[in-house]
């Protein structure tokens, strides 16, 4: 193994933290619906990945803890702005965005998601995650995993974006 | 069909404006041989006794020992204290502000703790009061451990007086959270009256469960 000294970023860890890193905003910009949420949660991911290096790199999957850091992340935000919205009434303002209606059309129907449901699509349709390796990125059984699939499909099928036979 | 909304996520999703910030990670501790060791500990003993000898030779007293653990983490209020295992964390802020009895003394985790707001709603992930924040840094890390003063609560029979290590305690499993192990205990020291909580990941290293047992016996409490 290639020894690094202090104070220097190992060359694995780099070459980790900037494989995963656009996956991790993509899939966290469907979460949260905002890519500049996205990369900060992302890069407090990456940060954690940092910090615990040594042990993330000996686990099996790596990138299996980033993205439950990440969803976890995810999720406490999500709680911290509902109580923040319920105490302040809160109305955030979104910014205008120049993609294709189709796209916007897409973003609003996985954002109407409950959020549970909005973590297994990103994982499996976005990340491509298994069903097993879904489970262990959000902390949750198999069979919970597939139960929420198939409610979210019948959510998005409702809304139009994917087709009956879906 | 997951082609299809697998290639609508990929045209949705945004992409990255600018790059991740990759830090060094901590400087691993050095491991020294046994050895190595073994001779240090044996030349402080050696230099200690000297100087013991010469103290009680020369009539002084002996000057009071002063805490050396760098990483001991003291609430200023409360009067607990514990010795925080390398690499872990306190939350800033209470992570239970909803309770009055138990009250919260401190939260630690091996993963920082997210603040959570002191907004009068309750934050708890389960009917064992254990905060959601806590739960979630468990899940980042390994363990999270929550201690609280039951000082004043009148609903509780006297707790056992605090055995002389965790091992020995009155351990009692708490409300099931998925992928975790959950557990409790009370106990009484100086006239103090402490629960605490335990949460820890099922697929936590040894490493982890030794570091909550340390941090554990390394609790201290100044009489109430």
């Amino acid at each position: 193994m290639r020894s690094t000294r202090a104070g220097e970023v190992p060359d694995d860890l780099d070459a980790f933290c900037r494989a995963v890193w656009p996956r991790l905003v993509g899939a966290l910009s469907l979460q949260v619906g905002g890519r500049e949420l996205a990369e900060e949660l992302a890069q407090e991911a990456v940060a954690r990945t940092c910090r615990h290096w040594e042990t993330v790199r000996t686990l099996d999957s790596p990138a299996g803890w980033v993205h439950r850091v990440a969803f976890n992340l995810a999720n406490s935000h999500h709680r911290r702005l509902r109580a923040a919205r319920r105490a302040h009434r809160l109305v955030r303002a979104e910014a205008p965005t120049p993609d294709p209606a189709d796209v916007l059309a897409v973003r609003a129907a996985v954002a109407e998601l409950p959020p549970h449901e909005r973590s297994v699509v990103v994982c499996r349709y976005y990340l491509g995650l298994s069903v097993a390796e879904t489970a262990d990125a959000l902390g949750c059984p198999e069979a919970t995993v597939k139960t929420r699939t198939r409610r979210a499909l019948a959510r998005l099928r409702a809304t139009g974006i994917i087709g009956e036979d879906s | 069909m997951t082609d299809e909304l697998s290639t609508l996520l990929e045209r949705a999703a945004m992409r990255p404006g600018r790059d991740p910030r990759v830090t060094p990670p901590p400087a691993a501790r050095v491991r020294m041989p046994l050895v190595a060791v073994a001779a240090g500990l044996i030349a402080v003993l050696v230099v200690a006794g000297a100087v013991a000898f010469a103290t009680r030779r020369s009539g002084r007293a002996t000057p009071s020992p002063t805490s050396t653990a760098a990483a001991e983490v003291r609430t200023g209020r409360d009067g607990v204290s514990v010795v925080l295992p390398d690499g872990w964390y306190r939350s800033r802020v209470p992570t239970a502000p909803w309770l009055h009895s138990p009250r919260e003394v401190l939260a630690l985790a091996d993963a920082p703790i997210a603040d959570v707001p002191h907004d009068g709603a309750n934050h708890a992930a389960c009917p064992s009061e254990i905060p959601e924040a806590g739960v979630d840094a468990a899940r980042t890390g390994g363990a999270f451990v929550w201690i609280g003063d039951l000082s004043g609560g009148a609903t509780f029979d006297p707790p056992p007086e605090r055995p002389r290590s965790v091992a020995d305690a009155a351990w009692r499993p708490l409300c099931a959270l998925e992928g975790m192990e959950t557990r409790g205990t009370t106990f009484t020291e100086g006239g103090r009256d402490l629960i605490v909580s335990v949460v820890i990941r099922a697929d936590a290293p040894p490493e982890v469960r030794r570091q909550v047992d340390e941090l554990l016996d390394s609790v201290s409490v100044t009489p109430g």
